[in-house]
């Protein structure tokens, strides 16, 4: 393995001369540092400086060729033989058409809100993309001696590397984490994470130091009494405050308060701007993602009074490892999908922020695109989304692949060779976030095998930056 | 008023001359006169502090501790007169009875439960008609009611460590099927103790296992349709079940290749064979209807007997030899049931299954980071137990819980030694310790706001990967450490603070359990004899230090506990102050890291 590359925050900032800003005023002066980076942040482009990248794990391995589909002529032909009782027919199909020209496609019938932003340009889709270590033929995946993903077919370990962007290893720090790493200190507020998580631990946001801040869809969670003027509440208060400022040698023990510790730091702080933000116009839906889409939407709201001008946010809908029952249970889910980028989407413009936000989905794997009787199960290869005013949607990036079986991308039973890395993807989203290029292969070590870090283009161009 | 007790020893001068290493407690009584205040006895225990007891080790602090301790690793949770009783027998004794001693089974009592419970809601004018059963919520009374009242301690403790490592869950579509999870569960109480072999078997064949990983109905090869075997069970059997993802030694160290690079068990091939042998699975038996009786393969689950394993329909079974992991072959010609039985055999007698095996349950039950000698010597009685019998699973628990790294005082003090309770087995450990009132010992706790405030409850992970994964690694020390400790996956900002308040709810303010049955009374902790003991808050700490904190109080809760303590006077909080006090202490305790941290 090679060594880590240490990345100062000067290279994240990259197009701003801060040769007279130090570690000591980074340290010592908040104040300073708050001025610094008003300074640094200047150049941007956006209307307000902020900016949010919005991560929507589809954990189980979301069945992708169900949900952007070829709609007609051979395409078509090739997914109606190849996914028998599994496909869906075109006149059921949403129907869109990609700027690009590379045919007529359909998206599922469940998602009206997602063919509505990918024709008004809010939404892009990514095809056939994948965790890879380094372009693979399917020759070169039989030999046995290509690097491939580790754990390559296996949801933790899948899950795992869409998160860590580091497929040849198993990672303890994910890219968004390694990105906090880098550009934490731009936020004025230093007490609440700027990695937010509706779904609590997760290790696309942990990095080196930095950890994820969890909340739930009612915002943060306060320690009941602390904090209250009555007499036992005062006692406990202190008492709280006494253990969790403690040290501790044992090293569970000290691991298990910081985390309390944190917690108590931002909670009250971050439920008190939450309430502030008066109710959206736009109703979201009800329901588990819907509503974690409104809590982020309310944290980006608050920005200003939490003092924050860059955040991740993750949240986990999972569910999708239909290896059964998949016509339905798939069709429900990805109707709750669309809704909640929908809602998000109208609540987003509503604030004026669209362009500043970008929502992307990810999941373990696509399946086989055969079926197993009623269901499918693990593949590789598969489609995802990207939702924002900075977005070029209205298209297909990364080349949508045959579906006919037994082509040179299908390994077995319908399991499709990526032929766009995952870093291709993810990395575009880094760079948009403020990621100075040079410092892409600390945060993907394999991207280079897939582009040339310095270029003047996009990875894939479904970004503007 | 209880006094604080103490003693007054008298070694008689006239001693017979004999010296010999003693100490007390080791039973050397003769001759020796013990005289106390009153005849202390302390709550809930059936030892008092005579001077033959203090004398004979009975009446001693420092061996409860230790069997409390020896308890937080061997048990869900255990009460006085359980501890008492350990303390008779001894450790091993103990673990040697508990191997004889009769299984609680989950379903019957569930069933049981049932009819309670809707008689009670017949009673409370309801029709039975529109009473829904079995729910999740049955599941969980029915555990609760056992594992508040069973005397298979040891063999309750390892099920659920074994839910944990074969996960079904209700978060998928047996979310209401708890008739077919608690059948489940009961296969794995019922081989806790007994062969790991007949547990995957068990395992395997049975229909929740079948529904949870989809090789329930799951038909052969269809080439003209473009249909393959489900390769969901095939390939978690291996990854989660039995031998891993890569090839272990027998300490549970990696083998490395030439290149240092660990070599993995199995690749895309072994995977799509193992799924050609779990084909052909489809329902046992149904469920007495009106519709369909006869079993079928491809028949829904609804009417699915749960009860029955899954049975073989050859028709749908592929054919074929199957070449599977360690060059293990399942031969043409048998018939399903003879090639599954081929295949677990394959995979059980994989070098990989003890050490995979023994480093899970260790860290269920003792540490997280065993060293690997410790693995070693549990691997090797798990691959033998002495008397040429692999997959011994009482022997294989019995290593882990007599092992000096488990027993030895020394390794407390080691430090990466301990682990994080689980949040679920912090709330078991106090409920079954302490005094609670529960109207006709009833025990029906649904659970459900400790599901929502710490993701936990049994049967209720979100996915086959657990609640937590072996090898997660905490940021900090841990991870710098290049350590694991599953538990920290769930505990985070919102997670730790919901625990909390889950232990606000039991000491200051509602109940410890309840059900979702109109008019069955909540279940409260009783403080009354905490109270009696709060007038000298010394006495209360030194009390819930051996009753939760195995007597390993750090001397920063200690102090924290007397502040607190001391600033709960009549004069500031009224005449309950005592009540304040013992409620205060229970939960400064259980919120601390002494408490969530077992060493």
């Amino acid at each position: 393995m090679k060594e880590k590359k240490t990345v100062s925050r000067r290279q994240f900032l990259g197009q701003t001369s801060c040769a007279a800003i130090g570690y000591t005023t980074l340290f010592s002066s908040l104040l300073n540092l708050k001025a610094f980076e008003a300074a640094a942040m200047d150049n941007s482009s956006l209307p307000d400086d902020y900016k949010a990248l919005v991560c929507v794990l589809l954990s189980g391995g979301n069945d992708s060729y169900n949900m952007l589909m070829p709609r007609t002529g051979d395409p078509y032909a090739e997914y109606l033989t190849t996914r028998s009782n599994l496909a869906i027919p075109s006149t059921a199909m949403l129907p869109i058409v990609p700027s690009s020209a590379i045919g007529d496609f359909g998206v599922h019938p469940s998602m009206p809100e997602v063919q509505s932003l990918f024709n008004s340009g809010r939404l892009a889709f990514i095809s056939n993309v994948g965790t890879m270590v380094q372009p693979t033929t399917k020759p070169q995946f039989n030999s046995g001696i290509h690097p491939l993903p580790l754990g390559l077919f296996s949801h933790s370990d899948q899950i795992q590397q869409w998160q860590t962007g580091r497929p040849h290893e198993r990672s303890a720090t994910g890219w968004g984490g390694r990105i906090a790493d880098l550009i934490t200190s731009m936020n004025e507020n230093q007490n609440i994470a700027m990695n937010i998580s509706l779904s609590g631990t997760n290790v696309f946001q942990r990095g080196a130091s930095s950890i994820e801040y969890a909340i739930n869809s009612e915002g943060s969670l306060g320690i009941n009494g602390y904090g209250e003027g009555w007499v036992p509440d005062l006692i406990r208060t202190q008492a709280i405050d006494n253990m969790l400022d403690a040290n501790y040698v044992d090293i569970y023990k000290s691991t298990y308060v910081n985390t309390i510790r944190q917690s108590r730091d931002s909670g009250i702080e971050f439920q008190a701007a939450i309430d502030s933000i008066p109710e959206f116009q736009h109703e979201f839906s009800e329901g588990y993602l819907s509503q974690s889409f409104k809590m982020i939407a309310k944290t980006i709201a608050a920005r200003e009074t939490l003092g924050f001008t860059r955040q991740i946010f993750f949240v986990n809908y999972g569910g999708w490892d239909h290896h059964d029952e998949l016509l339905n249970n798939q069709a429900a889910m990805l109707e709750v999908l669309s809704r909640a980028f929908g809602d998000f989407n109208a609540v987003l413009d509503e604030m004026n922020m669209a362009e500043n936000v970008t929502t992307f989905s990810i999941s373990d794997f696509a399946r086989t695109l055969t079926s197993n009787g009623n269901g499918t199960d693990h593949a590789w290869g598969g489609n995802a989304m990207v939702m924002g005013g900075s977005v070029n949607g209205g298209d297909i990036f990364g080349a949508y692949p045959s579906l006919a079986v037994g082509t040179e991308l299908d390994l077995a039973d319908g399991t499709l060779l990526p032929t766009t890395s995952a870093d291709e993807y993810l990395a575009e989203m880094a760079l948009w976030f403020g990621v100075s290029p040079t410092d892409t292969d600390m945060i993907f070590p394999n991207l280079a095998n897939f582009y040339d870090t310095a270029s003047s283009q996009l990875p894939l161009g479904f970004l503007n930056l | 008023m209880r006094q604080l007790f103490f003693f007054l020893l008298t070694f008689p001068l006239a001693l017979k001359a004999q010296f010999y290493e003693d100490y007390i407690g080791a039973g050397h009584a003769e001759g020796v006169t013990v005289t106390s205040s009153d005849e202390f006895q302390l709550f809930g225990q059936s030892f008092t502090a005579s001077g033959a007891n203090t004398i004979n080790g009975q009446g001693m602090d420092a061996r409860f501790m230790e069997v409390v301790r020896f308890m937080n690793q061997a048990s869900l949770g255990a009460d006085q007169s359980i501890i008492q009783e350990v303390m008779g027998m001894g450790f091993e004794a103990w673990l040697d009875a508990q191997a004889d001693t009769e299984p609680s089974f989950l379903h019957p009592r569930m069933i049981s439960i049932i009819d309670e419970a809707i008689a009670n809601y017949i009673a409370q004018g309801g029709d039975p008609e529109n009473y829904f059963s079995p729910g999740p919520w049955h599941f969980q009374y029915a555990w609760w009611q056992i594992n508040m009242t069973n005397e298979d301690l040891l063999r309750q403790r390892v099920a659920y460590a074994l839910s944990q490592i074969l996960v079904t869950s209700y978060n998928s579509n047996l979310s209401d099927r708890a008739d077919g999870i608690a059948y489940y569960y009961d296969v794995l109480v019922e081989h806790a103790l007994g062969n790991y072999q007949d547990l995957l078997m068990d395992v395997s064949l049975h229909p929740a296992m079948g529904l949870y990983l989809s090789h329930f109905n799951n038909p052969r090869n269809n080439d003209a349709l473009n249909i393959h075997p489900d390769e969901n069970y095939a390939r978690e059997v291996m990854q989660l079940f039995s031998i891993g993802l890569y090839e272990l030694n027998l300490d549970g160290t990696q083998v490395l290749d030439g290149t240092g690079n660990p070599i993995p068990t199995y690749g895309l091939d072994e995977v799509k064979e193992l799924a050609e042998v779990f084909t052909g699975l489809g329902p046992g038996a149904m469920v007495p209807n009106p519709f369909d009786n006869t079993p079928n393969f491809g028949d829904g689950f609804y009417f699915t007997d749960f009860g029955v394993p899954m049975a073989m329909y050859e028709a749908w079974h592929e054919p074929g030899q199957k070449n599977l992991v360690n060059e293990g072959i399942v031969p043409a010609g048998q018939t399903g049931i003879e090639d599954i039985e081929d295949a677990i055999e394959i995979l059980f007698t994989h070098p990989n299954v003890g050490p995979f095996i023994a480093t899970r349950l260790i860290q269920h039950m003792v540490k997280s980071n065993p060293t690997p000698a410790y693995v070693q010597r549990v691997a090797e009685i798990f691959n033998d137990n002495g008397n040429g019998v692999r997959g011994d699973l009482h022997a294989t628990v019995k290593a882990i819980l007599l092992d000096d790294e488990a027993r030895d005082c020394e390794w407390i003090s080691e430090p990466f030694h301990g682990k994080l309770t689980e949040p679920f087995c912090r709330y078991t450990q106090f409920s079954r310790m302490s005094d609670v009132l529960a109207e006709e010992e009833r025990y029906w706790n649904a659970g459900y706001a400790f599901l929502e405030s710490t993701e936990q409850a049994p049967m209720n992970s979100k996915s086959v990967f657990n609640f937590f994964q072996p090898t997660y690694q905490p940021n900090g020390p841990i991870a710098d450490a290049g350590l694991v400790a599953p538990e920290f996956q769930i505990h985070n900002s919102l997670s730790s603070i919901a625990y909390m308040n889950e232990v606000n709810d039991w000491t200051f303010w509602w109940a410890l359990m309840y059900s979702w049955e109109e008019a069955i009374e909540p279940v409260f902790v009783d403080i009354s004899d905490l109270e009696d003991l709060a007038r000298s808050p010394e006495v209360l700490i030194n009390e819930l230090d051996k009753l939760y904190l195995r007597g390993q109080m750090s001397d920063g809760l200690r102090e924290i506990l007397r502040t607190s303590l001391d600033g709960l006077q009549g004069s500031t909080v009224g005449p309950t102050y005592l009540s304040y006090r013992a409620r205060m202490a229970q939960y400064l305790v259980l919120i601390s890291p002494d408490y969530a941290v077992l060493r």
